[in-house]
């Protein structure tokens, strides 16, 4: 059943969401036809407009990916949803795995947009030697540290979404459910955030970067950032290298699961549809 | 004969009040039953209840011996009185998504119905009259094998000329161990259809009894009963 739902779910993404970028791949047309002709003025607006193009992309998505979970659950949709001979955990779960999948897709778009943008001013060539020059020989293993912990924060930004808009359609918020919506997201968004921090600052694993090297730490961020204070401050030599937590990540999977099970939970319990 | 759907003590509450004030019935296996009462009385709420749509209620709700859930959702085909279906989606769209839904739905019985109302597999809901997509959604959950079907306010929008052509989709397509719950307010078109009569006055149960039983008694017919118990 789950594969039914994620196709009817991907199907309802895909009559909205690539149409941004559609437009984003007629402006990179329209960018390499006028650099081609050497139409300057209309080469640097499509420049400019690659590097923004992904914003919108972003915005759509999240649009969808709110309107959908709402309506989909909680209004007129929802008394199809919600009658089909299917738990409400796999229901989530589809709507988790698709807009999952469209806010990778548009992440995408966004850094592809910018390599557009690269391409159209006759720039891509000097990228690895700016990369190079600021990241050195840590920029893959940055690159999959940023990958990685993107993955996991849209995964909880996900369950944060959905917790807030499921709590605020039980009985006692369902009057003003969109405001509701929005309030319990910030909360929640800011609980996460905290956890996240204290997270990335108090688990002793992380990631040094020095300047041999990308290197794996057991001290906590928090233990280095202590020690580099009272060193500075004692004139004293600093630790080399910058070090960050990976807390951050496992507090970002276990706030992400742990809200939707509540979702899970308040979906079969506590929620009506309008 | 088995119950079918069984309510115990079914309260539910809403912000302006409680709608549900401790019901309890049973309805039986291949019956019409028609359940009525003035707007705001409830009718609806207990309905969604019993398809699973609210999940904070009191009482116990079961269906051939299961809570609301997934089992029961197998068995129950619903009409709620809103339009359900995205409006960009095509009938014959939704006709296969419903037919890989649920085992028990005949999707060459769709089809057919649709011919028979004249509408188009290729027409967009947003493309059709209100009473062209109700008789979508109900062709839709007719054509399920269902135990139980749900039916609320199937003739509210609909034409005196079209009441008619829904009440034959109604009885032409349930099977005869199948119950059909259906809620109206026009009591005196459908009224010769109904086995069993549920009267719900202010959340609380005033009527639960066969038609027939009915008219017996009171010497009315349900229509001039439901007006008499009702008036203002």
């Amino acid at each position: 059943m789950l594969g039914k739902l994620l196709k009817y779910e991907m199907k309802a993404g895909a009559r909205m969401i690539p149409i941004s970028y559609l437009a984003t791949a007629a402006v990179f047309l329209v960018g390499l036809i006028a650099r081609s002709l050497k139409i300057h003025q209309v080469t640097t607006a499509t420049t400019i407009l690659l590097f923004f193009a992904g914003i919108p992309c972003i915005i759509i998505t999240l649009i969808y990916v709110i309107m959908r979970f709402h309506k989909g659950m909680f209004g007129n949709e929802g008394y199809l949803t919600q009658t089909l001979p299917v738990g409400k955990g796999q229901l989530l779960l589809s709507k988790l795995i698709s807009s999952y999948i469209w806010m990778v897709a548009s992440a995408a778009v966004f850094v592809a947009a910018w390599a557009g943008a690269m391409v159209v001013s006759n720039n891509l060539n000097i990228m690895p030697d700016i990369i190079d020059f600021v990241f050195g020989n840590s920029f893959a293993p940055l690159v999959i540290f940023i990958v990685v912990s993107s993955a996991v924060q849209l995964f909880a930004f996900l369950g944060e979404l959905y917790f807030a808009i499921s709590l605020a359609n039980t009985r006692q918020f369902l009057k003003n459910n969109v405001v509701f919506s929005v309030v319990f997201f910030f909360v929640t968004n800011f609980a996460v955030s905290l956890l996240e921090l204290a997270a990335m600052l108090l688990i002793p694993l992380g990631i040094k970067f020095t300047e041999t090297g990308v290197v794996w730490t057991t001290k906590t961020m928090l233990g280095d950032l202590i020690f580099n204070m009272e060193a500075f401050t004692g004139n004293q030599p600093l630790l080399s290298g910058i070090s960050i937590g990976v807390g951050s990540c496992f507090a970002d999977l276990a706030a992400g699961i742990g809200l939707l099970l509540a979702a899970v939970w308040l979906l079969n319990h506590k929620t009506s549809v309008k | 004969m088995s119950s079918l759907l069984e309510i115990r003590n079914l309260f539910k509450s809403y912000d302006r009040g409680p709608v549900l004030k401790g019901i309890s019935l049973n309805v039986e296996s291949g019956r019409i039953v028609g359940v009525v009462g003035p707007n705001g009385c409830g009718k609806t709420t207990m309905f969604k209840i019993i398809a699973g749509l609210i999940g904070d209620y009191q009482g116990t709700v079961l269906i051939d011996g299961n809570p609301p859930g997934v089992k029961s959702k197998e068995i129950i085909s619903f009409l709620p009185e809103k339009t359900y279906l995205d409006e960009g989606i095509k009938a014959g769209t939704a006709i296969s998504m419903f037919a890989d839904f649920y085992k028990d739905f005949d999707r060459q019985k769709a089809l057919e119905m649709l011919k028979r109302f004249n509408l188009e597999p290729g027409m967009k809901l947003k493309s059709m009259s209100k009473g062209m997509q109700e008789k979508l959604q109900l062709i839709l959950v007719m054509s399920r094998a269902a135990k139980l079907y749900i039916l609320d306010e199937p003739l509210s929008g609909i034409d005196p000329a079209a009441r008619d052509n829904i009440l034959d989709i109604i009885l032409n397509n349930y099977s005869e161990n199948s119950t059909v719950m259906l809620s109206t307010h026009l009591i005196h078109d459908v009224e010769r259809i109904f086995d069993d009569i549920i009267m719900i006055g202010n959340g609380t149960l005033l009527v639960a009894e066969s038609a027939d039983a009915l008219r017996e008694r009171t010497g009315k017919s349900l229509d001039q009963y439901f007006r008499e118990v009702f008036r203002c």
